[in-house]
């Protein structure tokens, strides 16, 4: 029974290792030192976002405009290069994130108003905004620092997995072991609790919103640097995708539970199977359908499970 | 080493109450349901300010602007709902927004050892690492008093702290409480559960109708004497007469009723024009056997016959379609549709008598509405004032009448009294007569058990899931009563 | 005592009263003041033509957010229109060759029905609540506006211009384009169902308050489901018109449907707190949105800063919403 449970509790884990052994085994390349630095190089901008979100969710809150704000933020930034130099651009693109957070926040923590509705909303709006400025077409960024930025290596990894990494060990440090992440935890928990114990329940909520508008902006940037360009259209599947990464790993919609290792392994299960059905040639829109199924899957049994317990503490 | 007195003008949620208590000692607050009691521990822990009246503690005036204001001056309650993050570590959990170590380094060796050492004060060896979620409630309880205690507090009170705890996980409250008091920690035990209070506490104080009657050592006084208080003497006046009505036959009859954890093996006959009353305490099951028998919940065991045949309640459309009805207990939030008018609400149990062909008959409905309120003198200025703009008892007054509408017959009162003032509680008696001399039969759940006394026929005691003995009306007392409910 | 609650009760009552009227008119205010700006922009606004232009490119949200305004009152909320609009106009349109134009327009309200029975039947056996709506619907639409991808393989498809098909977007019925009888059509038996019918009544009651309206046996999520399916199907035939309009079935018509909907049922004063809010709310939302649009285009704003000015209209729709509530709350 014990080990039924264990081995349970560590289902997540058992689906990821269970689809490198398929992927391993359906096609050879899969396992290549190329694919696998094209499959983490790919999902390190989603993944940035993807450790942000895990704030976000654990706080029991949701954000539907990251991928609109990503597309923003590039062009954005690419708007502004001519003017201010790079790096400028680029502090005042992660600055242009926080405005952004904090107005959702705000929105959120002190109006009241659905996370939900108000980022579809903000979805649309950063979008309008991006393809406003941008005039419909993408803006090409030729810009050296950019590229080394997104497209180079250092001590032979790619940037962008290093940076991956070194958020990631960020992410989870902040969680583990400072207040400030253990508060994150307590809100999204129990509100209630936390405000009774004296933490300040809408400064996490909105500190919240910050990392992830600041997340989106640093993928924005990112992104730019890797295609050359910032273009409007991206980012629209993004909200998806990242949701979907961290509700896979197992943190809960509930909120106050989950953690980084769990959101890399959803961001990791979701990568490998785009990949494989990638390598596999499975058309783009098969993979929209199964992950709006997977969605619907996850998210109904997070709340199934959640609904079984309710009673069970009932009784 | 402390003298507290506060009073609440206007509203009688208390009165000028004085309650003084020792430190070191562990203090019993006794008192029906609605003496007033929790909001008296509300008031001193800073959940609830005092609109009079003023706090001593340590011999120093002390006024509490939030919970945790009390909580870092020495006061902390402990909720029958506990206050933990269930998805969190108890050690996190003890230290919740205090976590020792740095802004940006949380030491969890320290905040695992001095929760291991604060644990320990309670007498429990829970490893501090494990998931709250996963714990036993006598143990969340432990928690939270290791909690309570690493805020240094010098009084606890515990609010029914019993209410969630079986027999071997009462007996690890009581061995935690001594421990505390060993240490010179003062405790407030709430409960209604004499026994709890002869093994636990030194001195009770004896709470009724938000009044403290008196402070008594335990050991010198009588459960006669206990009982008294609680009661009170001056009842009978309050309650109508009844007039005697010749009963029918069986109606109901609940067989064996099951459900885990909560009901085992209740049986009882209701017969036609019966006022069969339900006593018990708080978690006794009350409410339990009257949601089985309206289709509210699952049950596991058991049968129900109605007018002769066994019958399956899936859900509450079935029992109303049978002619049951429940008037819950939270009228507010599952009897009424507060923002809507009084018709809509009169209405919405029986909206194929208002129908033709699906389409809502406005005239009839407001015709109904009209007579209902008329047949229960409902205090409005119109069918179409808004619910919530109704005082209490004549809010109870129309979820009655909803049910009356939809041709119950049987209508289960859960508290039909509780929050309602005196004025409306008499004419929700003349209600009650009235349904049974219509024929109707009543279910009357009330923890006023005077009022059960002087209303029902028969009454029903319930232990612990448990019928512990049926008394009839004009027999039972208040004590008798008490005396089978506490076992 | 009693007389000085009564007369507390009576002054609260009026106070109400003053507040509700007045939380009613502002959306209709806001289509005057609309009108009178589109106006004086242009001379060409107040045109029978330009009039009717609106009306007609209204119709496809009209019907979704007239059975949205059914979900919403529920207390649920469907996301999964968007999805839905895409994946009808191009079943539709596929459909013809085999099954004729009005044996397809049946098989793909039969499809909307099962869309809408998943919907409820899913929220039903997780016991989901308004959150939990909102989240599966946009899973499900995800699927739907893929389906809708799968189906054509991203590509547009040409429909057969039969004149039952070309009829719906472009035929007129008493001089009055067949779009805007379509959702005059429909708004009339929605508001008569939802006004005058147990099972409008049961829609508020179980909106207002789901625990007590089970208690009073009613069957929530029965009812919730039919709203579902009722939404799902008003816009299985919002497809059908779009594709008939543009005489072409894009698998991405859909994009962006919800949200417009959304802004419609909340500009409207339909609260998401749900148990309040009619039919003729939502069309002046619907008509605030059309007018809305029509003066973006005569003001020369683009498509980007409508989809803008939208994100920032609902928000403040809800905040308005929101306002309601509260003062609501602190009434109870």
């Amino acid at each position: 029974m014990s080990i039924l449970k264990r081995v349970y509790s560590q289902k997540v884990l058992l689906i990821l290792i269970g689809m490198v052994i398929f992927a391993s085994v359906s096609s050879p390349y899969f396992l290549t030192f190329q694919n696998v630095t094209y499959l983490v190089t790919q999902l390190s901008i989603f993944g940035i976002m993807a450790l942000a979100m895990t704030f976000v969710i654990l706080n029991k809150e949701f954000d539907l405009s990251i991928g609109a704000v990503m597309a923003f933020s590039g062009i954005f930034m690419v708007k502004m290069i001519p003017q201010t130099g790079i790096i400028v651009a680029i502090l005042l693109t992660l600055l242009l994130g926080v405005i952004i957070g904090l107005i959702t926040g705000f929105l959120v923590a002190y109006l009241g108003l659905n996370s939900f509705v108000v980022t579809l909303c903000a979805m649309f709006f950063y979008n309008g905004l991006a393809l406003s400025v941008s005039g419909g077409r993408p803006a090409s960024a030729q810009d050296p620092v950019l590229n080394y930025i997104s497209s180079g290596t250092f001590l032979g990894i790619p940037n962008l997995i290093v940076m991956l990494l070194i958020l990631t060990l960020l992410a989870d440090y902040v969680l583990r072991k400072t207040k400030y992440g253990r508060n994150v935890y307590a809100v999204g928990g129990d509100e209630q609790v936390a405000r009774l114990t004296g933490i300040s329940v809408r400064f996490y909520k909105i500190s919240v919103f910050v990392i992830s508008s600041v997340a989106a902006a640093l993928a924005g940037i990112l992104l730019t640097g890797m295609l050359n360009s910032a273009s409007p259209f991206v980012g629209s599947s993004a909200a998806l995708t990242v949701i979907s990464a961290v509700v896979i790993g197992g943190t809960s919609l509930a909120g106050g539970e989950g953690s980084i290792p769990k959101t890399l392994m959803g961001l990791f299960i979701l990568g490998i199977l785009d990949n494989l059905l990638g390598l596999l040639n499975v058309h783009s829109f098969y993979q929209t359908f199964i992950l709006g199924a997977l969605l619907v899957f996850v998210i109904g049994w997070d709340f199934y499970a959640r609904s079984k317990k309710q009673v069970l503490v009932a009784h | 080493m402390k003298r507290i007195s506060k009073s609440f003008p206007g509203v009688k949620a208390l009165n000028e109450i004085e309650l003084e208590v020792r430190k070191g000692e562990v203090h019993g607050l006794l008192g029906a349901n609605g003496a007033g009691k929790s909001t008296l521990m509300k008031v001193l822990s800073g959940v609830i300010q005092p609109d009079e009246g003023e706090i001593y503690f340590k011999d120093e005036k002390v006024e509490f602007s939030s919970p945790l204001d009390a909580q870092q001056k020495g006061i902390v309650i402990i909720h029958q709902e506990l206050s933990l993050v269930p998805m969190l570590s108890v050690a996190e959990n003890i230290f919740l927004g205090r976590l020792y170590g740095s802004k940006y380094n949380v030491d969890w060796k320290e905040v695992h050892e001095k929760a291991k050492y604060y644990l320990k004060q309670v007498g429990t060896e829970i490893n501090p690492a494990t998931i709250v979620r996963d714990l036993s409630v006598a143990q969340m309880q432990q928690v939270e008093i290791a909690k309570a205690l690493s805020f240094n507090a010098d009084l606890i009170i515990m609010d029914e702290p019993s209410a969630v705890l079986s027999g071997s996980e009462l007996k690890q409250l009581f061995e935690t409480i001594e421990t505390l008091v060993e240490q010179g920690v003062t405790v407030i035990y709430i409960s209604h559960r004499l026994e709890e209070i002869d093994r636990i506490c030194n001195r009770i104080t004896i709470m009724r109708d938000g009044e403290a009657v008196g402070t008594r050592v335990v050991k010198e006084t009588s459960r006669e004497e206990i009982i008294k208080g609680i009661v009170g003497r001056d009842i009978e006046e309050e309650y109508p007469t009844m007039e005697t009505i010749e009963l029918g036959e069986e109606i109901l009859a609940v067989k064996n009723l099951t459900q885990k954890g909560k009901l085992r093996d209740v049986s009882f006959q209701l017969k036609k024009g019966e006022i069969l009353g339900i006593a018990g305490l708080v978690g006794a099951g009350r409410t339990e056997i009257a949601r089985c028998i309206f289709g509210a919940d699952k049950f596991d065991e058991g049968e129900l016959v109605y007018k002769g045949k066994k019958i399956k309640v899936s859900n509450p459309r079935k029992a109303i379609e049978l002619g049951i009805a429940l008037v819950p207990e939270d009228r507010k939030e599952h009897g009424l549709i507060t923002k809507f008018s009084l018709n809509r609400n009169f209405t919405m149990a029986a909206l194929k008598k208002i129908s033709k062909l699906g389409f809502v008959r406005w005239f009839k409905e407001n015709e109904a509405s009209k007579e209902l309120v008329q047949k229960l003198s409902i205090k409005t200025p119109s069918i179409h004032q808004l619910a919530v703009n109704l005082s209490g008892g004549n809010q109870q007054k129309v979820v009655v009448a909803k049910y009356l509408f939809s041709d119950a017959d049987i209508l289960i009162l859960d508290e039909p009294t509780r929050g309602v003032d005196v004025g409306a509680r008499r004419e929700i008696y003349t209600v009650i007569q009235d349904l049974v001399k219509n024929g109707k039969s009543v279910l009357l759940i009330s923890s006023d058990w005077a009022e059960l006394i002087a209303l029902s026929d028969r009454i029903v005691v319930l232990h612990e899931g448990k019928v512990k003995g049926e008394l009839s009306g004009s027999e039972a007392s208040p004590e008798m009563i008490l005396q089978k409910a506490l076992v | 005592m009693e007389t000085v609650t009564e007369k507390r009760n009576e002054t609260q009552l009026k106070r109400m009263k003053s507040k509700v009227d007045l939380a009613d008119l502002g959306p209709v205010l806001a289509l005057l003041i609309l009108i009178i700006i589109g106006s004086i922009l242009s001379p060409v606004f107040l045109t029978k033509g330009n009039l009717l232009n609106i009306l007609t490119q209204i119709s496809v949200l009209g019907l979704g957010a007239i059975g949205m305004t059914y979900v919403v009152i529920g207390r649920f909320f469907d996301l999964s229109v968007a999805g839905m609009l895409s994946l009808s106009a191009v079943l539709i349109v596929g459909f013809q060759p085999f099954l004729g134009t009005i044996g397809a327009i049946f098989a793909v309200i039969l499809v909307a029905l099962v869309v809408g029975l998943i919907n409820g039947s899913i929220l039903r056996f997780i016991k989901g609540d308004f959150g939990a709506s909102i989240m599966i619907t946009f899973g499900t639409g995800t699927i739907l506006a893929s389906l809708a991808l799968l189906y054509t393989g991203g590509f547009t498809l040409n429909p057969e211009r039969d004149t039952v098909f070309t009829w719906f977007g472009n035929g007129s019925f008493l001089g009055i384009p067949a779009p805007i009888v379509t959702l005059i059509f429909f708004s009339i038996i929605l508001h008569v169902v939802l006004k005058y019918t147990t099972f409008g009544r049961a829609i508020y009651l179980t909106g207002a308050n789901h625990e007590a309206a089970r208690l009073s046996g009613i069957p929530i999520h029965r009812i919730r489901t039919i709203t579902f399916m009722i939404v799902a199907v008003l816009v299985s035939i919002g497809g059908l018109i779009r594709s008939s309009q543009t005489l072409n079935a894009s698998p991405v018509v859909g994009v962006g449907f919800e949200l417009d909907v959304i802004a419609a049922v909340a500009i409207g004063g339909t609260s998401l707190a749900g148990g309040a809010g009619n039919i003729s709310r939502t069309l002046v939302g619907v008509l605030i949105i059309g007018v809305l649009n029509n003066v973006f285009v005569l003001m020369g704003l683009s498509n980007y800063d409508q989809m803008m000015a939208k994100g920032l209209i609902i928000v403040a729709a809800l905040l308005l919403d929101r306002r309601k509530e509260l003062k609501l709350v602190r009434k109870g």
